[in-house]
This record gives structure tokens, C-alpha cells and sequence, in this order.
């Protein structure tokens, strides 16, 4: 038989090899680990930062709310990048005259913000008004992103040291963390491309001066059908966890509102699997949700809202980021 | 506990002081305990079904050894194999059956009503099992004599080291050396192990988890993705499943070595083989020599003729594919090794160089092909549907048009270059520890940049092995 014609041969224990001085050897070693670690230190300012909570989002979002602690935010934004891009929590306060803060994360899950709610936002900001943004993709029970995301965020170093539940894994990566660029960096130095663009000295994300005009990027469409909109199918798993949340917040007496955010009809045609069905489907859950749970609902879609205000299917530019920022501030004025 | 989790960092050498140390005169009786605990550790309710099988397979060897009547031996074994292959076959097997059969039936238009349980696949069951059953079979063949201590012959079942996932240790290797005590620990063992250890971290950490994002990604748009997508899909998998269970093998053989017990070798650079034959005496080296010893030879192996020859072959791979998994797909896989190997025997044999001899460029081209004789088979491994792995078939035989993400390329011709260095270099110092022969600096080098390259990519939770679903 051929899989088995001859023995295993077994190395011998302690094969002998020629001895070398070892002292040589540590010193080579060490030379090679000094190289990385100076290396990385050069390339530190050109690289992209590390995501500290699981994701760039929530390291910028999680470091401002830390950072406003004790002072607040009244009026709180949550939901995934649609909110990201659709409130504007500074022209929401000019217009109102209550603090406000978008506490949205990009890619982000009822789940993730049924976390992220109750460890970070509310001990952070203790907010009155709780505005929760959500278009079809958060009630996908299938979304990879925004279970990758998750799990990201509820394995970060971040949240375990915020919430004071490091590991003694965890505290010494964070240890090593603030004493090696190389180990904090490691992220990103994984990725060739990011390694490249440092070394070349290219900006990876130059920041955006104006509103890019309306497009549906093909490789971006193809990640968002393929990931968050996979297998589309709307179960107990995201809407239990929006339940949760409104629950949660109630109980301690947060106002909460939703919204149905607006997207243009690409979103259903290009990327949803079943194209208007499951958008109709999103829709019937959340209204049926905020009936049932006597909740307030805001829904944008009563509006007409063109492809100009739009600088994706499901992304607002400036424009349309200013008319919801307005919708949303004369909905809430009479209750702040 | 897996080898690449912070855990066994600190398991290991815990282990290991106190076994050369305090606990030098119970080194058995410590590795039981740690045994238990590393297997414990995954979901303690399963030791149950360890030690059942330890204290089976005990009993029954000892019964074996005192008697003489054929019928009362043969009655004997049949109990250990009914225990053994009856645990295998209710925890692993129930289920597909059951479903197999509800299938047929449902072909005819009939609707059996099947008991759909919840089982969980205890981790290594089929390697301790394997393990156990073959020292069973031995002793009823009198080729090893039955084990009188409980506790050494319990070691050698539940030795952490490869106790979930090989390699399948032969009781006349792996015992002698558990009931010899240790006593001394050379400065070549100390050095050598950690090498293992490190050069495993390596294919696990840096080669298989790096890659295993592209094959996942692939895999799940086998129906929509180009043809070059998939094509980097499959030769990452074929990277990634020889870098998780060849780590694997490694830590397990260098973790071995430390505590002065030495495991076979399981594999030995296969795709690096110039032809199908070339590739199975070195992949999973310790489950096919098994196969060989304990169902390939009793069937009649190549004595009785070419046609029960090819059927025994054939018979041997689809219950090898079998071993791996509960489905289908798995049959298939053994199913076109089968057919391989059988074919290989029709063509005339170019070269009859030994595949332990140096790599050269004409070796090149026949190395090629079998790599992608067996990516082909890889295809039914990963996929997790026929229709998937038809998807992924239809894609590359089509040339399906479509997008190349630039960076799986590259991250995968990074780990193409690793893996096949490091076997490059075992193959043609014909070692696996061959960067020890090396000069001191050009060593530390080698070292230190492998170190490098596990902190690159070590951090978060460690991703299980592969092989610990089987």
C-alpha cells in the first residue's frame, strides 16, 4: 500500500548538531528584537493607531466619553455608521442648547450597543435621551462585520481595564504594550499593505475636505451584501437585544427614541439579498417593535430624500446630515 | 488548553520544574494530574470517557496477556474494540448516520423519524481512541506485552502532549519510555524541545491563523468569487492545514522532549513529495502507518491479488477520510486519495529517488503537480456542503471572473515562502532541527526573527487547532 511502504524514521533525542557559543546566539537574538523594536518606533508616526476597544470607531468614541466624564452629554446618538454620519451633535446643541454626544460606532449591533450602553455610555455620560439610529443591516441576526465587531469589542483590552476586568493576560499585553512600540503596533504591522504605505511614507486615510459626491463603490457594496447583509434574516437575536436595551433604559428613567434611518433605494436594489423584501421586513419589525413597546419612533422615511443628500445608498453627506440633525432637534425640543 | 494560549505558557513550565524537581520520583503520577487537567480544561465531564477507555483497554490487555483460549481472546478484544469504536460511533458518528439514513429514506418517500441529539464531539476522541485500540490489538497479537501499572498504561493514554491531536503514539514506542524513569535532562533536549516549540508557534501562529481570514472569507463566497480568488483560497488552506496540525505536531514533540519522552515524527515536509505515494508516507505520518498496521494489512493488504489490493486501498482512505469527520465530504476527500494512490500505481515510476533526498529543481515540476492533486481534494475537506465544494470546483474550472484582493495575495505568498523555506531547509539538512546546525550568528538570527514573527502575530484569543474537531 502506498500511504505506508516504510517505517517512520524517528530523530534521534538531542540531535547534536555543531555547538556554537551560545552567548553568540543571545546575542543575535536580541540584535533582531532590538531591530523590531527601533524599527517600529520609527514607522509609529506614519502607521494608523491600534484599536485599543476593537475598532478605531470605538477607540475615538470610548476616549472622548472617558474624557467627558463628569461633565455629560444630554442627548446621546448610538447606532452603526448611518448615525455615524447622519447627526451632527454639535449643530444638534447650537440648535437645542443641550449637550449632546454621537456615541455611534461604525458596523456596530444592537448587541454591541447593548454592551456598550450599559459599561461605557451611561457611566460616562449618563445621559437623558437616549437616540438610537438603525437602518436593516442591525437587525440582520446573520451580520459577520457586525459579529466580528462584537466580539472585538468584548475582548478588548480596552473595555477589560475601563470595566476593571483585565485578565493577568491581558494586564501584561498591556504592559508590554506601554513598554514595546513592536507589541502595540503588532495590528498593524501585520498588514502588508499598511506596512508599505508607512515605509513609503503615504498617508493611508487622508482626511476629507468635502463632500465626495454620490457613489456606490463596487468593492464597498460587495463587503456590505457579502458581510452584514448575508443571509438576511431578522430573529430574536438583534431585536432581543434592542429589547433589552429599551428595557435597561427605561428602568432607569432614560428617554429613548428611534430612529428609522433614511437610505436610498441602492441600499434594497444593489444589497439586500431579497431587495425590497427584506427592507419592508426591517421596516414591519421596527414599527411593530415600538408599537408593542410603546416606544418613540422617528420615521425618516415619510420624507422624500434625494440621492444628493446622500453621499452613499446608506450614508448622509453634510446636507442631509443637517436636515436630520434639524428633524431630529424639533422632534426633541419640547422634551429636554 | 490549547498549545498557543497563554494558559499552556504557564502550564508547561510549571510542569516541567516540578517534574525534574520536587516531584522527580512521581514524574508519572504528575503527568496523569496534568494530563487530566490540560484534557479537563476543554470540559471536565469528558475524563469520563478517558478513563473509561484507560480502564477498558487496562483490564483487557492484562486479561489478554493470561489467556490462552483463541475463542475467550478474540471475545476480549471484541469487547475493548465494542467500547472503543462504540464510544467513537455514538459521540462522532451518531448523528451523520442518522441523518444518512433519514436522507435514503426520504429518497424513497418514506420519512423515518430520526432522534436528532445534541451531542458534543468530546476534543481527541479519535486519536486517544485510535491510541488505546491499537494497544489492545497488539497485546491480542502478542506483539507487546500487556501494561501491569495502571498508571503508566493511564500516561500513555492521556499524555498531554498529544493527547488531542496526535501524534497516534504506538504502545511499544510510547510506553517503554513511560515506565523507564527520567533522570537526567540533557542540554541538547532542553534546546532542542524549545526549538520544536518555536518552530511550531511559527506554522501555527504566524503561517496558519494568519491565513486562515482568507480561506474562511473565500470559502463562504465560493459561489461568487473569481477564479484567482479562489485559487488563493485553496493554496491557503493547503498552507494553513499543514501549518495548524504540523505546529501542532511540533509543540507536542518539543513540549515531549522537555519532560525527556520522545513522539514520532508526524510529518516530514509533504508537499515537498514528487508524487501521491511520496506525499502519504509523510502527511499524518502516525495515522497512516496506523491504518496500515490495523486495517490495511488485515484486509489482505497487497497479498491477495491487484484487484482486492486497489479495493483495500480504497477502502482504507475512505475510512481514513471517515476518520476525520461525520460527512460526506470527508469520504471524498479519502475517496480521490484512493483513487490517486491507485492511479500512481498504473503510471510508470520516472524516478525512484528516495523522497528523504535533497530537494533539487528537477524535482520541481512533479512536486508542483502533487500539490495541486491534493488542493483539489482540500476543496472537499474545507467545504462545509457538496454544493459549496462544487461552487468552489465550478469557479476554478470556469475561470470565473472577479476581483484579486491584493493583500490575501501577498500575505499569502509571505506564508508560501515561510512555510516552504522552513521545509527547504529540513529537507536538504534532512532535520528537523536543521537551524541548529547552523552557525551561531546566522542562528541567532533565525531565532530572533522567528521570535519576531509569533509576537507579530500573537495577541488576542488563540484560535483552536484544526485538528481537534477530529
Amino acid at each position: 500500500m502506498a500511504i505506508i511502504d516504510e517505517q517512520t524514521t524517528i530523530e534521534p533525542t538531542g540531535e547534536p548538531g555543531r555547538r556554537s557559543p551560545a552567548g553568540l546566539v543571545v546575542i543575535a537574538i536580541v540584535a533582531v528584537l532590538l531591530l523590531g523594536e527601533v524599527g517600529a518606533r520609527i514607522l509609529e508616526p506614519r502607521l494608523p493607531t491600534v484599536d485599543y476597544w476593537g475598532s478605531e470607531d470605538l477607540d475615538e468614541k470610548a476616549g472622548a466619553m472617558v474624557d467627558l466624564q463628569g461633565t455629560g452629554a444630554d442627548v446621546v446618538f448610538l447606532g452603526s455608521s448611518a448615525v455615524n454620519r447622519g447627526f451632527d451633535s454639535s449643530l444638534f446643541a447650537d440648535l437645542t442648547g443641550a449637550p449632546s454626544f454621537n456615541a455611534a460606532v461604525d458596523a456596530s449591533s444592537p448587541r454591541l450597543l447593548e454592551a456598550f450602553i450599559e459599561e461605557v455610555v451611561r457611566p460616562t455620560l449618563d445621559p437623558k435621551v437616549l437616540v438610537i439610529g438603525l437602518t436593516s443591516r442591525e437587525f440582520n441576526d446573520n451580520a459577520l462585520t457586525q459579529q466580528e465587531l462584537l466580539d472585538r469589542y468584548l475582548n478588548s483590552t480596552g473595555r477589560a481595564e475601563f470595566l476593571g476586568t483585565a485578565s493577568v493576560k491581558q494586564r501584561l499585553e498591556g504592559l508590554a504594550d506601554k513598554l514595546s512600540a513592536f507589541v502595540r503596533l503588532r495590528p498593524v504591522l501585520r498588514q502588508p499593505n499598511q506596512l508599505i504605505d508607512a515605509v513609503r511614507g503615504t498617508n493611508p486615510d487622508p482626511p476629507e475636505k468635502t463632500d465626495p459626491p454620490y457613489t456606490v463603490d463596487r468593492i464597498w457594496a460587495q463587503q456590505m451584501a457579502s458581510r452584514s447583509l448575508t443571509d438576511y434574516e431578522i430573529g430574536d437575536l438583534e431585536l432581543g437585544a434592542l429589547g433589552r436595551i429599551v428595557d435597561a433604559l427605561e428602568a432607569a428613567g432614560v428617554m429613548v427614541v428611534l430612529v428609522d434611518m433614511p437610505v436610498v433605494e441602492d441600499d434594497w436594489a444593489k444589497l439586500h439579498p431579497d431587495g425590497v423584501a427584506n427592507i419592508n421586513a426591517f421596516h414591519q419589525a421596527l414599527a411593530a417593535f415600538a408599537a408593542a413597546r410603546d416606544v418613540d419612533l422617528m420615521d425618516t422615511w415619510e420624507e422624500t430624500w434625494p440621492v444628493e443628500q446622500f453621499r452613499d445608498p446608506v450614508h448622509l453627506n453634510s446636507v442631509g446630515q443637517a436636515r436630520l440633525t434639524r428633524l431630529i432637534a424639533d422632534r426633541l425640543t419640547g422634551s429636554l | 488548553m490549547l498549545f498557543n494560549s497563554f494558559t499552556y505558557a504557564i502550564f508547561l513550565p510549571v510542569v516541567f520544574v516540578l517534574y525534574w524537581t520536587v516531584l522527580r520520583k512521581r514524574q508519572n503520577a504528575l503527568l496523569l494530574v496534568a494530563s487530566y487537567i490540560f484534557y479537563g480544561a476543554w470540559d471536565w465531564r469528558f475524563l469520563g470517557l478517558l478513563i473509561l477507555s484507560t480502564t477498558v483497554d487496562f483490564y483487557v490487555g492484562r486479561a489478554l496477556a493470561t489467556q490462552e483460549d483463541n475463542a475467550a481472546r478474540k471475545r476480549l478484544v471484541g469487547l475493548s474494540l465494542l467500547a472503543n469504536l462504540g464510544i467513537l460511533g455514538f459521540f462522532k458518528y451518531f448523528n451523520f448516520f442518522a441523518d444518512s439514513f433519514a436522507d435514503v429514506m426520504g429518497r424513497f418517500g418514506l420519512a423515518p423519524s430520526t432522534p436528532a441529539l445534541q451531542i458534543i464531539l468530546p476534543v481527541g476522541i479519535s486519536f486517544y481512541t485510535f491510541q488505546t485500540l491499537a494497544y489492545t490489538i497488539d497485546v491480542y497479537r502478542r506483539k507487546k506485552e500487556a501494561e501491569q501499572s495502571l498508571l503508566d498504561f493511564a500516561v500513555y493514554v492521556a499524555f498531554f502532549p498529544q493527547l488531542v491531536a496526535g501524534p497516534i503514539e504506538r504502545a511499544q514506542r510510547l510506553l517503554p519510555q513511560i515506565t523507564t524513569p527520567r533522570t537526567s535532562l540533557t542540554y541538547e533536549q532542553v534546546r532542542s524541545g524549545s526549538f520544536l516549540i518555536l518552530l511550531g508557534l511559527v506554522r501555527k501562529v504566524v503561517i496558519a491563523d494568519s491565513l486562515a481570514p482568507i480561506v474562511n472569507e473565500t470559502f463562504r463566497q465560493a459561489d461568487t468569487a473569481g477564479a484567482a480568488t479562489l485559487m488563493v483560497g485553496i493554496v491557503a488552506f493547503a498552507l494553513q492545514i499543514y501549518g495548524d496540525f504540523a505546529g501542532y505536531s511540533d509543540i507536542a514533540r518539543g513540549s515531549s522532549r522537555l519532560l525527556g519522552i520522545e513522539l514520532m515524527e508526524n510529518f516530514n515536509q509533504p508537499y515537498l513529495s514528487r508524487n501521491i505515494t511520496h506525499f502519504w508516507r509523510n502527511w499524518h505520518i502516525s495515522l497512516s502507518t496506523w491504518l496500515r498496521d490495523y486495517l490495511y494489512i488485515p484486509l489482505g493488504g497487497n497479498r491477495k491479488g491487484i484487484a482486492k489490493k486497489y479495493r483495500n486501498l480504497m477502502l482504507t482512505m475512505l475510512l481514513g477520510g471517515l476518520w476525520h469527520g461525520a460527512a460526506w465530504t470527508f469520504v471524498v476527500w479519502g475517496g480521490l486519495h484512493g483513487l490517486y494512490l491507485v492511479a500512481h500505481r498504473w503510471v510508470p515510476h520516472i524516478s525512484e529517488k528516495d523522497h528523504s533526498d535533497p530537494f533539487e529543481w528537477r524535482d520541481l515540476l512533479p512536486a508542483f503537480i502533487t500539490f495541486n492533486l491534493v488542493n483539489v481534494t482540500w476543496i472537499f475537506f474545507r467545504a462545509e456542503s457538496f454544493s459549496q465544494a462544487f461552487d468552489y470546483l465550478e469557479g476554478l474550472v470556469t475561470l470565473r471572473s472577479g476581483r484579486l484582493v491584493v493583500r490575501e495575495a501577498v500575505m499569502l505568498l509571505l506564508a508560501l515562502t515561510l512555510s516552504m523555506g522552513l521545509d527547504l531547509i529540513q529537507r536538504n539538512m534532512r532535520s528537523h532541527t536543521a537551524l541548529q546546525r547552523l552557525p551561531a550568528l546566522v542562528r541567532g538570527f533565525a531565532y530572533g526573527s522567528m521570535i519576531l514573527l509569533v509576537i507579530l502575530w500573537s495577541g488576542g484569543a488563540p484560535v483552536p487547532f484544526i485538528y481537534f474537531q477530529f
